[in-house]
């Protein structure tokens, strides 16, 4: 508004003359107010004497522009816009004022553009000084803040924990190692850079949102989780972000202090997974689940629990265990009990209602051993229960069939039946085996309620009955009963009587057991022992007969001889009741010598016995009418080879002449006698013959003769001492030899020790037969010669 | 009695016999009844007696018997390798020269 009244009016006052003037006072202005800010003071004492009062007011304007914005740009500048002002408003005036009105209107003007520009200059310098001081401050502030930083650095470095801090522009100012160690950059890296450039635009939205909340509010934001997605999956922080201020409460930064919570944040993950599966575990078990605090008041317990303390709708949960009234006493004392002793317990088959459960009560500890809570667990077991039950009974009757099968064989096996005679009914009823025994239906039986007892035993029967029905006495005997097909059998038959309550008799019982076969065996056996005891008495009859004849066949006694010892031995096999056809004989003969004779007849019975008779009466006869040895045998092996049928006989035959003491002797086939000598035993082996009853007459018998020595003792015998199945006879032959060269001479005591040593100690197989012949004297003499 | 006394009669073929066990009184019977038609068709009737362990003198009688049926019937009975202990009973009683042996 002054600015356009002004240029008005000079634009009024201003012709073409006044130009060079103004241009003049212009440039010397223009002069003046570049020089004035160099030298105020020259100017001062020049300017006074060219433009009088106007310029003295204007130097005045200058100085106090001067005064007050110091000598600077900011002065000289006031100074020229001064000078500026007073000359659009003063210079024009003395051209048509008078001067008194030009030094009151240049005072005004002056003092108008002093105030005006002192008021502006003040205004500006009051500015700018602000501005100056907030700067000032902002830099202590940010020095404070790096000085705070720079004291907490050493401690916040090596801290498990990362800290960062950004200023208001999200720039980071700090980062320590570990908040490094989440980007994987150095921590040079982090300062004066955003999250942004660290971590990309991801992060840095959730950075903005979140440190911009913080200078916003000004609030701690604590316990805030981040995931950020890293390059090797996602992890997660927990961080705390809180304001940074200075001392004057403002804020110049966040702060904040995070943790990689990645693993624990997995494992919470995990952790809650396994709660969650196992709570639906319990949640969907079929058993009763329950844990118990150890108040004993209910933390948790699935519906299968609920049903089996009554209501499965209504939750146990917070409930005392005293509360949940539907469980059995003996279930609801379990949780006590543990408490109590520490230890489980259980229940099994317990009956809840119309259901059975088998409980299981534990105490469940932390791994210190603390006790924390009791779990109670219940399994249904009506079903076992069913199938046990249905077992059992199946079992039974099995049993039972089992029984009745095996009591059904064993009477079938034992030909055992029993009967049942109901007294108020008449009516007969009897088991499975009784038709059998009675062949057929049993209908004499069934029909009358009689057996069918044989008529000698009716009565005795009868008897029975009659004290049964009448006494009471119960019976056991044996009966003939008589089948439907006319048969006999022996029945064993047993009564008794079964009485009611009131001791009044209603039923008779017993049973029967056919016992035919047993009595027939008993029968049978008793008759074969008979027959046996008679067949041996008569064998032994026989036995006897034969000895007696054998016996009469051989001499009652050996005849005398002078110079010599004769002995004999018959031994028969005791065992035995046949005999053999062993015999020795010995007799005097009509010259005086004495003819021996030992022989064994071919087999064991009573012809054997006659074919020895006969062999020895025949060889009496014989020698009586020619004694020579060979002679007797041939006419003993004709007589025998006459007889029709086939009879074998060995004998050796000889005649001593106890004159002489010479032995002549012919051999049929039988062992050849044993001669003693001294010490020397031989076999007269030679001559041989064959044996008596095969060739007839055409057999001529060699004879030898043998000279005996003072001592010598001649020994014969028969092939039962040395051939039977227990040795060989050759082997028992030298055994006999050796026998005979050590034993006494006196032939009794000889033959005595022969049968000593050769017949015990073994089984003597078939009779034997010894003859000695010993002659008297001292050995010494020359040994007797054989002559054939 | 001895029930452990055995023979079997058994014939090989070729008019051949063979007898094994033991010959005595209990088995006699049963050698003249296995064997005694053999011998009385005639013709050389062969009795191997390698396995006939024992014999004892009705043994022999059976054997003699045998003889003379095969003889009555214009045969021969002709003993073959019998073990020393028959061989000896043989020589003892002349019966080689009865039987014709075999070793």
């Amino acid at each position: 508004m002054a600015s356009e009244s002004s240029t008005q009016r000079r634009a009024d006052a201003s012709p073409t003359a006044g130009r060079s003037y103004e241009l003049a006072v212009r440039s010397r202005a223009a002069v003046l107010a570049v020089l004035v800010p160099l030298v105020p003071g020259g100017v001062m004492v020049l300017l006074p004497a060219g433009e009088g009062l106007g310029v003295v007011l204007l130097l005045a304007a200058v100085a106090l522009a001067c005064w007050i914005g110091g000598t600077t740009a900011t002065g000289a500048a006031a100074a020229v816009l001064a000078v500026f002002v007073d000359h659009l408003l003063m210079v024009p005036a003395p051209h048509s004022h008078p001067v008194t009105l030009g030094i009151v209107t240049h005072t005004v003007g002056f003092a108008a553009a002093a105030t005006g520009i002192v008021v502006f200059y003040s205004r500006v310098r009051a500015s700018r000084s602000g501005t100056e001081r907030a700067r000032a401050e902002a830099e202590g502030r940010a020095s404070a803040l790096a000085r705070r930083v720079a004291l907490l650095a050493p401690m916040l470095d090596a801290a498990p924990i990362g800290f960062g801090m950004m200023d208001r522009d999200r720039r980071f100012r700090y980062a320590n190692a570990q908040f490094a160690s989440f980007s994987g950059r150095p921590v040079a890296d982090h300062i004066g850079r955003t999250a942004g450039d660290l971590y990309g635009p991801e992060v840095e939205r959730i950075a903005e949102e979140t440190v911009g909340r913080v200078l916003e509010t000004g609030q701690v934001e604590a316990g805030v989780r981040l995931t950020v997605p890293r390059p090797g999956g996602e992890r997660h922080y927990l961080t705390n972000r809180y304001p940074v201020r200075d001392s004057g409460g403002w804020i110049i930064g966040v702060g904040f202090g995070t943790i990689d919570v990645t693993e624990q944040t997995e494992l919470e993950d995990s952790y809650h997974r396994a709660l969650a599966e196992l709570t639906a575990t319990i949640r969907s078990s079929p058993m009763a689940i329950a844990l118990l605090g150890t108040d004993l008041c209910f933390r948790h317990a699935n519906r299968e629990f609920q049903r089996l303390a009554g209501d499965p709708e209504r939750s146990l949960a917070g409930c005392a265990l005293g509360a949940a009234g539907g469980l059995p006493p003996r279930v609801a004392a379990m949780p006590a009990q543990v408490v109590r002793t520490g230890r489980s317990t259980n229940a099994a088959d317990l009956a809840v209602g119309p259901r059975f459960v088998t409980v299981n009560c534990f105490p469940v500890h932390t791994d210190d051993g603390t006790l924390v809570a009791i779990a109670l667990i219940a399994l249904d077991v009506t079903e076992q229960h069913r199938l046990a039950r249905l077992e059992a009974e199946a079992e039974a009757l099995r049993a039972t069939a089992e029984l009745a099968t095996k009591l059904e064989q064993a009477q079938r096996l034992a030909g055992l039946g029993n009967w049942e005679l109901n007294l108020a009914t008449g009516a007969l009823t009897w088991s499975g085996q009784t038709p059998v025994i009675v062949d057929g239906p049993a209908r004499s039986f069934a029909g009358s309620g009689e057996l069918p007892v044989h008529p000698d035993d009716a009565e005795r029967m009868a008897g029975h009955r009659r004290r049964l029905l009448t006494e009471g006495t119960p019976f056991a005997d044996e009966f003939r009963m008589i089948r439907a097909d006319g048969s006999v059998i022996d029945v064993y038959c047993t009564g008794d009587v079964i009485h009611d309550d009131a001791g009044r008799p209603v039923r008779l019982w017993g049973t029967f057991q056919d016992v035919t076969a047993q009595r027939a065996n008993e029968r049978a056996t008793k008759e074969a022992i008979r027959t046996a005891e008679q067949a041996r008495a008569q064998l032994e009859a026989e036995h006897q007969a034969l000895q007696m004849f054998v016996r009469a066949m051989l001499p009652p006694s050996l005849p005398e001889v002078a110079g010599a010892e004769l002995a004999a031995a018959y031994l028969p096999v005791v065992e035995r009741v046949d005999i053999g056809g062993d015999w020795f004989d010995s007799f005097r003969l009509p010259d005086g010598r004495l003819a021996l004779a030992v022989g064994d007849a071919t087999g064991h019975d009573l012809r054997a016995a006659t074919v020895m008779g006969q062999v020895r009466n025949a060889v009496r006869a014989y020698a009586f009418e020619d004694p020579a040895p060979g002679e007797v045998l041939r006419r003993t092996d004709r007589l025998l080879s006459l007889v029709p049928e086939l009879n074998l006989a060995t004998m050796v035959y000889g005649v001593y002449d106890p004159q002489t003491c010479d032995l002549t002797w012919a051999n049929a086939g039988h062992p050849a006698p044993l001669l003693r000598h001294g010490d020397d035993v031989s076999a007269l082996t030679e001559p041989g013959g064959v044996i008596l009853g095969v060739f007839g007459d055409d057999v001529r018998y060699a004879e030898a003769t043998v000279r005996l020595a003072p001592g010598d003792t001649v020994l014969w015998f028969t092939d039962g001492l040395v051939d039977h199945r227990g040795c060989d006879p050759v082997t028992a032959t030298e055994s006999l030899m050796a026998v005979l060269a050590g034993a006494d001479d006196a032939p009794e005591r000889l033959l005595a020790e022969i049968t000593r040593r050769m017949l015990t100690g073994g089984v003597q197989e078939d009779d034997v037969c010894l003859l000695a012949l010993h002659r008297a004297g001292k050995p010494g003499t020359p040994a007797g010669s054989v002559a054939v | 009695m001895d029930p452990g006394t055995q023979l079997t009669v058994q014939p090989v073929g070729d008019g051949v016999v063979k007898i094994s066990g033991e010959l005595d009184i209990r088995t006699c019977d049963q050698l003249e009844h296995d064997a005694g038609d053999l011998a009385d068709r005639g013709g050389r009737l062969v009795l191997d007696l390698s396995e006939l362990t024992f014999c004892d003198s009705t043994g022999l009688a059976g054997l003699v018997r045998l003889h003379k049926r095969a003889e009555a019937a214009g045969g021969t009975l002709v003993l073959r390798a019998p073990v020393p202990r028959v061989h000896h009973l043989l020589s003892l009683t002349g019966l080689t020269r009865l039987f014709p042996i075999e070793p």
